[in-house]
């Protein structure tokens, strides 16, 4: 039993390109210079199109995108704890509960809805957002060391309990989370700055009305950016080699020095201070957040994100994000256009059906072309275009040592 | 194979055009003033043209709900087909932007943004947790929504409207014609087993405030949705001599519970929920207990029932959806249609067609009445509840939709003097 994991996580598997440079086994370093750039090219040209996509697209994009940043975050947290560390967790919604409704709980303030009274520690949002993260860690790190007892499909049953736990106190204790009816999130606020659409006063930026989505956008963005480079330092340096030694082989980590339930417990902790910190991007992205939302349902999502994304890479977990938590209302929104679907109120297959139908073909198409994930077909494409950048270049200036391939 | 196609200095034009583009003013998004726009002497607000008036349908086709979700939309387009064949209102055919959620609150408030700004009101919201979800977008956005619910805890939300009796009401009504027609004395114990959550809740606080006032003893139950067999809690009713027994369950454990029941001998009277039955628990092995000791309490109309309005409703819907069953969703997804028309209607007299003006047209209706299908709705007092009137109907495989109604709309008088605790 002990092994079945690393079965499932393949020990040398490409991990996207993400390990290449740093680990042994990665690309020789002379050559690092050329895909770098071209790296960098393409991560600049994204981070332009995302800066520039609030003044372009309507509201619906807008929303789906501040789900999928949170879906993002939460996803990095979950990449790291099963691909890097190899510890499956099926409470991911858990701790990313924990983030949400710490944050609501600790910005809000205490006040009466009809009989129930909420409490709320009216704290600034920004301070409210660092200790939901912190909060969530602290529930990580109470649940570490059964994950350093459990292992593999044992420890997921485990973690699965977090789930039913969580959701029972969020529909019984109203005072903290609104129980059923669930509690408004407050606007997030920095430095002054509120990420909300207020009556008296409208932000335009060159003509456009800049209202809560547009802002947390931004926000969005750069909490993405900054969560995805972090995961990237952490994986690249000694603690990511540790956490790696730990999932391939624990004895002979052990050995090489690395005190294995420590590190276990360090990747349960920076796990769900990820799904924390995801958790507070999914509140405010909601505007008011409900129990049924951090069900089964999600855990499993974000699960999928993982896997489909390629585990173990960050950019796969984040494209996997977007592609779990994007494609279905994509899919949705572009279904009616199909031919031979059932007129409203009738019997057969409705549009909401076949864009149900659409996604679960889609994900298992990705994963039997590519069963590396998004990651591996993402580098995939990033050497294609760099074997066509060759050829374009080697066609202009020939070059005796580099031959055209 | 290095790559210095892509020098430093060819990144830096390009970010340089990318600027020149989006600070040129290319966006397509300018602040729309179009939408709110007026036409001769009507304001018309988002989704309303010429020609047409858009509303948004945010409903469940995939989920735990996609049988009602469907048998809404068979009432709503029975009503509004024929209504624009005839004209439409206000001069404009009414139409529908139908959007899929499946019960997950993440893809509602995912397709409210999208709706949001193309319609002029929700003419459905289905879902209890995507109702809490979006009630606060509701309230900013002055979206007046017909809400697939049946709760209290709506009433605060001035946009929110609820089509007949809230759950409370009806389980007061049901105990008071329980107590009347069941031989029910001072001292008697009632059983009540609910759901945790928003429903369940509502229905008991009614269910404590009518015993409290017959001065008979309540008996709670608290289940989880996830609860399959009620054998343990029919059981214990039973032990402790319950003469009735309401439920506020799903269908599946409405069964369990009459079926239970049945079996072990206990003769008391169940009376449940609207929600907590559905047609499809008459082709169970539970039918024969459910047919000789259920009863629903519910402001909304069977199929089968004789006055005017589910008549036409029956008849329109046997021609058109022959071999669909035949719900009371229909029914009211037909009355939704009505209240919605008046709304329009009143709107228009008012030469708003915007969502303020919705708003003041929704809260001057004082007296709707739609032919039987549901109770009278008064939605001129905000907060307060717009219909305290039930049918006391039970379950009949032989009617059509399944149910034959026992007493027609009633009101008893602790329904007129209650009042919802939030």
């Amino acid at each position: 039993m002990s092994d079945s994991l690393t079965d499932v996580v393949p020990v040398d598997r490409p991990t996207g390109s993400d390990d290449r440079g740093t680990d042994p086994a990665g690309a020789p370093e002379p050559r690092r210079r050329g895909p770098v750039r071209a790296r960098y090219a393409v991560a600049l040209a994204g981070l332009v199109v995302l800066l520039a996509l609030p003044l372009y697209a309507d509201a619906f994009w807008l929303q789906l995108g501040l789900f999928a940043f949170a879906a993002a975050v939460a996803a990095l947290g979950l990449s790291l704890l099963l691909g890097q560390a190899g510890q499956l967790s099926l409470g991911h919604s858990f701790f990313v509960a924990v983030g949400a409704y710490g944050y609501t709980a600790l910005a809000g303030s205490s006040r009466t809805v009809g009989v129930s009274r909420q409490a709320g520690l009216a704290l600034p949002p920004a301070v409210a957002a660092v200790l939901a993260v912190l909060l969530a860690g602290l529930a990580g790190l109470l649940f570490s060391p059964i994950a350093a007892r459990l292992r593999g499909i044992y420890l997921g049953i485990a973690s699965l309990g977090l789930v039913f736990v969580g959701q029972h106190v969020l529909f019984n204790a109203p005072a903290l989370t609104g129980g059923f009816n669930g509690r408004n999130v407050p606007d997030f606020t920095l430095l002054g700055f509120r990420f909300g659409t207020s009556s008296e006063e409208t932000l335009f930026v060159l003509g456009v009305p800049f209202g809560r989505e547009e802002k947390l956008w931004y926000l969005g963005v750069a909490v993405t950016a900054a969560a995805y480079l972090c995961y990237r330092n952490l994986v690249r340096g000694r603690p990511g080699r540790a956490l790696r030694a730990v999932r391939d082989r624990e004895a002979m980590a052990a050995i090489m020095g690395v005190p294995v339930s420590r590190y276990k417990g360090y990747a349960f902790l920076v796990s769900s201070m990820y799904a924390g910190l995801g958790g507070v991007l999914l509140a405010l992205a909601f505007g008011r957040i409900v129990p049924e939302t951090f069900g089964m349902a999600l855990a499993v999502e974000y699960l999928a994100m993982v896997v489909i994304g390629g585990l173990g890479s960050a950019g796969g977990a984040v494209l996997g994000a977007v592609f779990v938590s994007c494609l279905p209302a994509v899919l949705e929104r572009y279904a009616a256009v199909l031919p031979g679907l059932a007129p409203a109120g009738s019997a057969g297959v409705s549009p909401a059906v076949a864009a149900k139908f659409g996604y679960g073909a889609a994900v298992i198409v990705l994963l039997l072309v590519e069963p590396g994930g998004a990651a591996a077909a993402g580098s995939r494409l990033l050497a294609a275009g760099r074997r066509f950048g060759c050829r374009v270049r080697s066609r202009r200036i020939p070059h005796p040592s580099q031959p055209a391939r | 194979m290095s790559w210095s196609s892509t020098s430093p200095r060819r990144i830096a034009a390009l970010a340089a055009l990318a600027a020149l583009l989006v600070a040129g003013g290319c966006t397509t998004k300018k602040a729309d003033t179009a939408n709110a726009g007026s036409s001769g002497k009507l304001a018309t607000g988002p989704g309303v043209t010429d020609q047409a008036i858009k509303l948004g349908v945010l409903s469940d086709r995939t989920g735990p709900f996609a049988a009602a979700g469907k048998g809404i939309e068979q009432g709503r387009l029975l009503f509004w087909d024929e209504r624009n064949a005839q004209g439409g209102v206000c001069g404009r055919k009414v139409e529908f932007v139908v959007k899929d959620h499946g019960y997950n609150t993440q893809n509602a408030v995912t397709a409210y943004a999208q709706l949001k700004t193309g319609v002029l009101a929700l003419d459905e919201l289905l879902g209890s947790p995507v109702i809490a979800a979006l009630q606060p977008n509701v309230e900013s956005d002055k979206m007046l929504t017909l809400a697939a619910s049946w709760s209290s805890s709506l009433l605060g939300n001035p946009y929110v409207v609820i089509t007949g009796t809230t759950y409370d009401v009806e389980m007061i009504n049901g105990v008071d014609w329980l107590s009347r027609n069941k031989g029910l004395s001072k001292g008697d114990k009632i059983g009540h087993i609910f759901l945790e959550g928003d429903f369940g809740e509502n229905a008991v606080a009614g269910s404590r405030a009518a015993t409290k006032e017959l001065g008979l003893q309540l008996v709670e139950h608290k289940i989880k949705p996830t609860d399959a067999d009620l054998t343990a809690q029919v059981t214990a009713l039973r032990a402790a001599g319950a003469k009735a027994v309401l439920l506020t369950t799903t269908p599946p454990q409405t069964a369990s519970a009459v079926a239970v029941a049945e079996a072990s001998g206990f003769d008391a009277t169940f009376l449940a929920s609207f929600p907590s039955f559905s047609p499809a628990l008459l082709k169970s092995p539970a039918r024969a207990a459910l047919e000789k000791k259920l009863l629903l309490a519910t402001s909304i109309a069977p199929v089968s029932a004789t006055s005017a309005g589910p008549a036409a409703v029956r008849t329109a819907l046997a021609a058109r959806y022959p071999d669909q069953p035949k719900t009371s969703f229909v029914i009211y997804g037909y009355a939704q249609g009505q209240i919605m028309a008046k709304v329009l209607d009143a709107a228009c007299k008012n030469g708003a067609l915007t969502r303020d003006g919705l708003l003041t047209a929704f809260q001057s209706l004082a007296d709707v009445q739609t032919d039987g299908l549901v109770a009278p709705l008064n939605y001129s007092k905000p907060g307060q509840i717009p219909a305290r009137q039930t049918y006391i109907l039970r379950p009949d495989a032989g009617a059509v939709g399944g149910l034959s109604q026992v007493q027609d709309l009633f009101e008893s008088t602790l329904a007129t003097s209650y009042q919802p605790t939030s």
